[in-house]
């Protein structure tokens, strides 16, 4: 296995989580915001995949998804356990961003270079850090041209829509984008497309560019 | 209730792909790393134990005990005890003041709340916080309810308002919720057992309230192996029964079948130009992480013929 590359820090700046009241529930689980949810319409992991590939052979994948890399990038749902995951946040090292045993040993890196690591993903192209801020940026100045161009790639509605966009309005390439985009981003749910989501989902046009994460 | 604003760190798919990419070798369960040419494959591919899907052959203990514990035994000093001594003094605060007792059988853990009538959940061999405060909400939630707040009593039972992450808001309705939680994990109820008082701390409770008094059934050969600090050969084992059996190799058979299906997926377009670089060879090469020394894992391993 090849050792993970010296860190290099992410253009990613953490997005404060909203405040939820809880005193209303009856149980009140304190890890609501760690929890990833179990996206009940979502595709299966493999089939998602089997299903691009095939539309990228047969010519259908008209906006380059196969090919951008994303799909790459889209992990499998997994089953929750918090306390592993405040485990990981007690033991991290920010200045190695790594997470370390008692005895300083790394157990394993947080970072683009490790992630593209473990999922085999390789490329002599030159990768463009994704910055959270920068596309909230971008997502809040949408043009009239690229609702328009939403609307037309990935909402099945008679009347336009306007972001965010309520899941249930997007077409079937529009929801499957959107689940892969979604929790790269951290989101815990895809029931409404902010705009963040939409500015990614536009980075796919006909002249199929190929965009990389 | 004042929310404190928790820092975030989540991300857990990626964090679990992590740990089994860098660590695999600390796990025993039966893992697929290499394709047919012998180069490795994306850690997604390499074993469904953790992947939430509905027809997952790993059952939630086995997720817990293949997985988080090795997992969570890495990243602490010592190996994390099957109940914790908090999980303990909880229910065993004092001798004047024990709430419940547990059971440490060969493969899995059941806790009982004295005067609970619900059966127990089958938790698994390590007991983590969140399970255990589950199943401490539940089962004294309802024991408080059928035996005192129910009746129209002063609730008598002192339940913790929080325990782990937990806040138990509203007493009515608060263990339901921790009933369905852990219901939603597929976890298997032990047999039931009631009246369970063996110190008749609910039984006295209901007499000073003018209520019946709440008379334990002895089972001697299982309570005499209550809150052991480990299990021993010869103490508590639950038999299984043929039906479990034939569950348990199909589940088996699923599990090889499910690395069978990796096969399937493609590679991707523009990337792995290198997969040759990280061929077996390289692989063995050590990374700086921790527990490489061990072969273990490797014997595990199905390479692909």
């Amino acid at each position: 296995m090849d050792p993970p590359v010296a860190p290099i820090a992410l253009n990613v700046t953490p997005l404060n989580a909203p405040q939820r009241e809880l005193e209303w529930k009856p149980l009140a689980d304190l890890d609501y915001q760690i929890t990833e949810e179990n996206w009940m319409f979502s595709k299966h992991h493999i089939h998602l995949l089997n299903e691009l590939k095939s539309k990228y052979e047969n010519g259908t994948d008209i906006l380059g998804i196969w090919e951008s890399s994303l799909p790459i990038f889209k992990l499998p749902q997994v089953r929750q356990f918090h306390d592993l995951i405040h485990l990981c946040a007690i033991c991290y090292d920010a200045t190695q961003r790594a997470v370390l045993d008692p005895s300083g040993s790394v157990v394993f890196y947080v970072t683009p270079e490790a992630i593209r690591e473990m999922l085999q993903f390789k490329t002599k192209k030159k990768l463009v850090p994704l910055s959270l801020i920068d596309l909230i940026q971008k997502g809040a100045k949408l043009t009239d041209a690229q609702v328009t161009k939403l609307n037309q790639l990935y909402i099945s509605s008679d009347t336009m829509r306007y972001p965010p966009i309520h899941n249930v309005y997007l077409n079937q390439l529009g929801r499957d984008l959107a689940d892969m985009i979604s929790p790269i981003l951290g989101y815990n749910s895809v029931e409404f497309v902010d705009e963040t989501v939409i500015w990614l989902m536009l980075m796919f046009s006909l002249d199929k560019k190929t965009y990389l994460l | 209730m004042n929310m404190p604003r928790e820092k975030m760190f989540r991300y857990t798919s990626y964090i679990y792909h992590l740990i089994l990419y860098y660590q695999h070798e600390k796990f025993s369960f039966p893992m697929r790393r290499m394709d047919a040419q012998g180069q490795l494959r994306s850690v997604v591919y390499w074993s469904p134990v953790f992947h939430s899907r509905p027809d997952t052959p790993y059952t939630y203990c086995e997720f817990i005990d293949l997985f988080i514990y090795p997992a969570m035994s890495m990243l602490m000093t010592s190996p994390p005890p099957r109940l914790t001594e908090e999980m303990q003094r909880i229910l065993h605060l004092s001798k004047a003041y024990s709430i419940g007792d547990w059971y440490l059988y060969q493969n899995h853990t059941v806790i009982r709340i004295y005067g609970c009538e619900l059966a127990p959940y089958k938790l698994p061999r390590y007991v983590p916080m969140r399970l255990f405060a589950l199943e401490y909400f539940r089962q004294f939630g309802n024991a408080d309810v059928l035996h005192f707040s129910g009746k129209g009593k002063k609730a008598q039972l002192k339940v913790r308002n929080q325990l782990g992450h937990f806040i138990y808001n509203k007493r009515e309705e608060g263990w339901q919720e921790a009933d369905r939680m852990l219901e939603s994990l597929g976890l298997e109820t032990s047999f039931l057992w009631t009246p369970y008082d063996p110190n008749h701390f609910i039984s006295l409770r209901r007499v000073r309230y003018r209520l019946s008094s709440y008379n334990h059934l002895r089972i001697p050969h299982i309570e005499q192996y209550a809150n052991l600090s480990e299990w021993q050969e010869g103490t508590l084992e639950e038999p299984i029964t043929q039906e479990e059996l034939a569950l348990k190799q199909k589940r088996d058979l699923l599990k090889i079948a499910d690395l069978e299906l990796c096969t399937q997926v493609y590679s991707f377009p523009g990337t792995q130009v290198q997969a040759a670089a990280s061929s077996s060879k390289t692989n063995q090469q050590t990374i700086q992480t921790t527990g490489q020394t061990s072969s273990k894992g490797k014997e595990k391993e199905m390479e692909e013929q």
